[in-house]
């Protein structure tokens, strides 16, 4: 695509295209959850289970 | 929001069924393995392949049971608004873009703001272009581009677009980061990607259907491939409308209140997703830590584990998107996917997500994960001779006369006659359906269908092992801690030079006769049973090649063929007529942007 417009009339054009873009301004929370696997449980365990047999 | 949904008695038979379906094909197909392997007695290597063969037999048939309930689906009741009632939520309709040609996307959307307008519904759907792009070449077009699309659609302050400096999170961090500046005002957002086309009276009555159940967190639709060229796009393109939909009943006989999100052309209630879909990057790095790459999966795990509904409404049609045009750009957007499904091994046991969402996730690690599976049980079955005891003729003390082994060779043709009936009669069976439902007529009819699952059939054979061989390549890559990154979508890339096949698959044409080389010398007698999978692999870049040529007209054109090649969509039709239009202009700026640029 050839768009017959110099650098500095294209940067304006760019400038006054993105003044008026952007999203409408209507803030929501979003939480992070948590997701970090049980496998901890397991781990936990074991560790208590190797702690044991080496006392 | 935290309720408990009541699983339906129904759905859980189904569930149920299918798992015992599947475990009882894996112990048939193990049951005629150990009958083979036995005849000279088992070796450790023959009870790791009687292993193999389990696993693999029953992923297989899990795939065969869902396409058997597709093909027994009847549609669940669906809460819906009365005609009469008008709709009264806003959707915001998402467009994630990341280094997309920005004519090929914009113009899909002027093509459903178009035809939501002639709808009269236009006031209750807003777009957002959520550009991620990371060229500034193309994101000076995107906003170029914007400008058009709002000038033709009069769509001020209706069709946004806004570029992030930084791409943290990728598309869910995309979305996230839309939720976070201008959910609030927004009832539902139709999540799409840069490639997604559908009917605005699809999007319509997906809105009306969120409207009318107030604890459905997302409604998925399936997406079929259009405007696919090549003879490999053609042929995805034919398996995913012909085949895919009695998938995807399937997977909605079994769903319960935990259906499937697979990224895109699905619409979710804004409240509940906010509330319970920000995804935390997980510990360590990157491929099993970091930015979740495969979010989808997880959101629906969420929304269903903070009890609201995810559902596939199989009804939908008209929701459309488009596909890689060669095996390589397959590959490679496989590769991506494989490393997000292999992190999912990271959420297994993650905390009270439903019984259902963790065995999606172990589905999802297992589509990649058959893979070197099947790989393994080739390599053992090449050496497994080398290891075999030897045979003893004379088993039995004093018995004068030798005693040979029973030739079980019929058990082997009864296994790998077995497999395949997994995999093609559900196929079949969707071709003799279609003549009793009318479904082959869009197709061209009976015997064009029958002819394009044929050559379906024989293109997916000889495709199989060079995907098994690229999923596995990219399986130890995952596991060897190699990150693929975020390559951008090529969807449109069509052609591949016999040269640039031959780069990408010469290491799988010297794996192959490097099998049947070890056959030769280990195992003679299996050189029949290898050669469907190392035949395709000696000729790994003539296929790639050959298979990525247009396949649109002549003689190929009548292959493949389907409904919206046959008689496009009104949205289809519409995208081509404005991205001709648009194609056509010199530039993309409006004349009177630029006039009024220049008197300032």
């Amino acid at each position: 695509m050839t768009h017959d417009v110099d650098r500095p009339q294209r940067e304006r054009l760019l400038a006054d295209i993105l003044s008026r873009s952007g999203l409408p301004n209507a803030p929501l929370a979003m939480p992070k959850q948590t997701l970090e696997s049980q496998a901890g449980w397991l781990l936990a365990i074991y560790s208590r289970f190797v702690r044991r047999t080496q006392s | 929001m935290s309720r408990e949904l009541r699983l339906p008695w129904a759905v859980l038979f189904r569930r149920l069924g299918a798992m015992i379906f599947s475990l009882l094909a894996s112990l048939a197909a193990t049951e005629l393995f150990i009958r083979y392997a036995n005849t000279d007695g088992m070796s450790a290597v023959d009870d790791f392949r009687c292993a193999l063969i389990a696993i693999s037999t029953a992923w297989l048939a899990w795939g065969a049971a869902l396409s058997l309930l597709g093909l027994l689906y009847y549609p669940e009741t669906i809460e819906r608004l009365p005609e009469e009632t008008p709709l009264k939520g806003r959707t915001a309709v998402l467009v994630p873009i990341y280094n997309e040609d920005p004519v090929s996307t914009f113009s899909r959307v002027a093509a459903m703001d178009e035809g939501l307008a002639a709808l009269g519904v236009g006031q209750f759907f807003d777009f957002a272009l959520l550009s991620d792009t990371t060229n500034d070449a193309i994101a000076e077009e995107e906003a170029m581009w914007w400008a058009r699309l709002v000038h033709d659609r009069d769509a001020a302050n209706r069709i946004f677009y806004r570029r992030r400096s930084s791409n943290t999170g990728k598309k869910a961090g995309n979305i996230e980061d839309f939720m976070r500046r201008s959910g609030g005002g927004y009832d539902y957002a139709l999540i799409l990607d840069a490639d997604s086309l559908m009917e605005p009276a699809t999007i319509l009555e997906m809105a009306r259907r969120m409207e009318a159940d107030q604890g459905l967190g997302l409604l998925q639709t399936l997406p079929v491939i259009v405007h696919a060229r090549s003879f490999f796009g053609r042929a995805m393109q034919f398996s995913a409308s012909y085949f895919s939909p009695v998938f995807a009943r399937g997977v909605a006989m079994l769903q319960g209140n935990e259906g499937p999100f697979w990224g895109h052309n699905a619409i979710v209630r804004v409240h509940a997703f906010a509330e319970s879909c920000g995804l935390p990057p997980l510990n360590g790095k990157p491929p099993f830590g970091g930015q979740i790459m495969s979010h989808d999966y997880v959101e629906a795990a969420l929304l269903a584990r903070a009890g609201w509904k995810v559902r596939l409404d199989p009804d939908l049609t008209g929701s459309y998107e488009e596909s890689p045009e060669n095996l390589l750009e397959h590959a490679k957007r496989d590769r991506r996917w494989c490393q997000g499904n292999l992190q999912y091994s990271r959420l297994l046991f993650a905390p009270n997500f439903k019984l259902w969402s963790r065995l999606v996730f172990a589905q999802g690690v297992m589509a990649y994960v058959s893979s070197p599976i099947w790989l393994l049980f080739v390599i053992t079955s090449i050496s497994a001779p080398y290891f075999a005891p030897r045979p003893d003729y004379f088993p039995e003390p004093h018995f004068p006369f030798p005693i040979f082994p029973a030739d079980e060779t019929m058990m082997a043709v009864l296994l790998v006659a077995g497999i395949w009936c997994l995999l093609i009669l559900p196929k079949m069976v969707i071709v003799v359906r279609g003549i009793f439902t009318g479904d082959n007529r869009s197709f061209g009819g009976t015997v064009h269908a029958f002819a394009s699952t044929l050559a379906e059939v024989v293109f997916s054979s000889l495709i199989a092992p060079l995907m098994l061989w690229f999923q596995s390549r990219a399986v130890l890559q995952v596991l060897l801690g190699a990150d693929g990154g975020w390559s951008a979508a090529n969807r449109g890339g069509g052609r591949v030079s016999l040269g640039d096949a031959w780069s990408a698959s010469r290491w799988i044409v010297v794996s192959g006769i490097a099998a049947l080389a070890m056959a030769w010398f280990m195992a003679e007698s299996i050189i029949v049973w290898l050669i469907p999978i190392a035949g395709p692999m000696v000729i790994a870049p003539l296929l790639i090649w050959a298979t990525s040529r247009n396949a649109e007209t002549g003689r190929l054109g009548y292959l493949f063929l389907t409904p919206s090649e046959r008689q496009p969509s009104p949205v289809l039709t519409a995208r081509a007529r404005i991205l001709g239009d648009w194609t056509a202009l010199e530039s993309p700026l409006p004349e009177e942007l630029t006039a009024a640029v220049e008197a300032a």
